[in-house]
């Protein structure tokens, strides 16, 4: 008669690799979320303006974006001049706190006279305007 | 002849294969949908007084000569600036701001030429806040 003192068979200790994979892909994916920003597809296609010294800043939201032919994008969508004036105007009657201030991020390329109209039409909302520009530690010298 | 083995063990565990699968997904999302640009902001307008506030003055051509007692008047020109005439590249206009201040100016009113970008603009923009300006005034026609 066998006894039950078979014993469980004993394996060779293998090494874990899955927690030190789950660190490393948690390391990744914080820094990820902590340093991107998420961008729109039509806002990667502009082309900011250089900065040399200004205190760096996340993306920020709600980001209008005027692209280099004078397209208007409010968070990545198209957007009449007209349409954009009128969320604005209807976000400030109904006070829900929507906009409180407007984000622009024009192409470097675009002509400062039809950037400086656009941003003229929307000062007349009252709301603080912020021109958003990328960070450049290294900028050619012209 | 019964044979008594020991009651099989079921080893229970939580599989982590797909904990990490999830953070992958998870990952390569971010990596695909954010950006890690360092962007700056330079504020343009605004109720805020803390900011330093960008005025925007309409000017006729015949009146612009008056322009110049109001205080520096600085012409952003394709790839640099012209003030009292002599043209600065964007590599010097922080001497340029520094010798401004110097002859106790503290009001700088920007007048964008027709062949200026967006990228000029913004340049001659944070050189000026740099300088530390009490006021800038930002030319909307000419």
């Amino acid at each position: 008669m066998i006894s039950d003192s078979l014993e469980a068979r004993k394996r060779a200790p293998t090494a874990d690799f899955s927690l030190a994979i789950i660190n490393v892909v948690f390391l990744l994916l914080f820094f990820f979320i902590l340093t991107g920003s998420v961008v729109q597809r039509s806002e990667m296609e502009v082309r900011p303006p250089f900065t040399q010294k200004l205190p760096l800043a996340r993306l920020p939201r709600p980001l209008i974006v005027i692209s280099q032919d004078n397209q208007l994008f409010l968070d990545g969508l198209a957007i009449t001049p007209d349409e954009l004036r009128r969320k604005i105007d209807e976000s400030l009657r109904v006070n829900d706190g929507k906009y409180q201030e407007l984000n622009i991020l024009a192409d470097g390329v675009l002509s400062a006279k039809t950037f400086l109209k656009t941003v003229d039409a929307l000062r007349s909302t009252g709301l603080p305007i912020r021109i958003v520009t990328v960070r450049s530690v290294d900028k050619k010298k012209d | 002849m019964s044979v008594n083995l020991p009651p099989r063990r079921v080893q229970r565990g939580i599989s982590l294969t797909p904990l990490v699968d999830v953070i992958f997904l998870l990952l390569i999302f971010f990596m695909l949908t954010s950006q890690i640009a360092p962007f700056s902001l330079i504020s343009f307008a605004g109720t805020k007084a803390e900011n330093k506030q960008v005025k925007q003055l309409d000017v006729p051509q015949q009146q612009a000569p008056k322009l110049a007692s109001l205080g520096a008047l600085i012409t952003v020109i394709n790839g640099g600036i012209s003030v009292n005439g002599r043209r600065t590249p964007h590599a010097d206009i922080d001497r340029a701001m520094a010798e401004i201040r110097k002859n106790g100016i503290s009001t700088a009113i920007i007048s964008p030429r027709s062949t200026a970008t967006v990228q000029d603009l913004i340049s001659v923009l944070e050189a000026v806040k740099r300088a530390s300006f009490k006021s800038i005034t930002i030319r909307k026609s000419g």
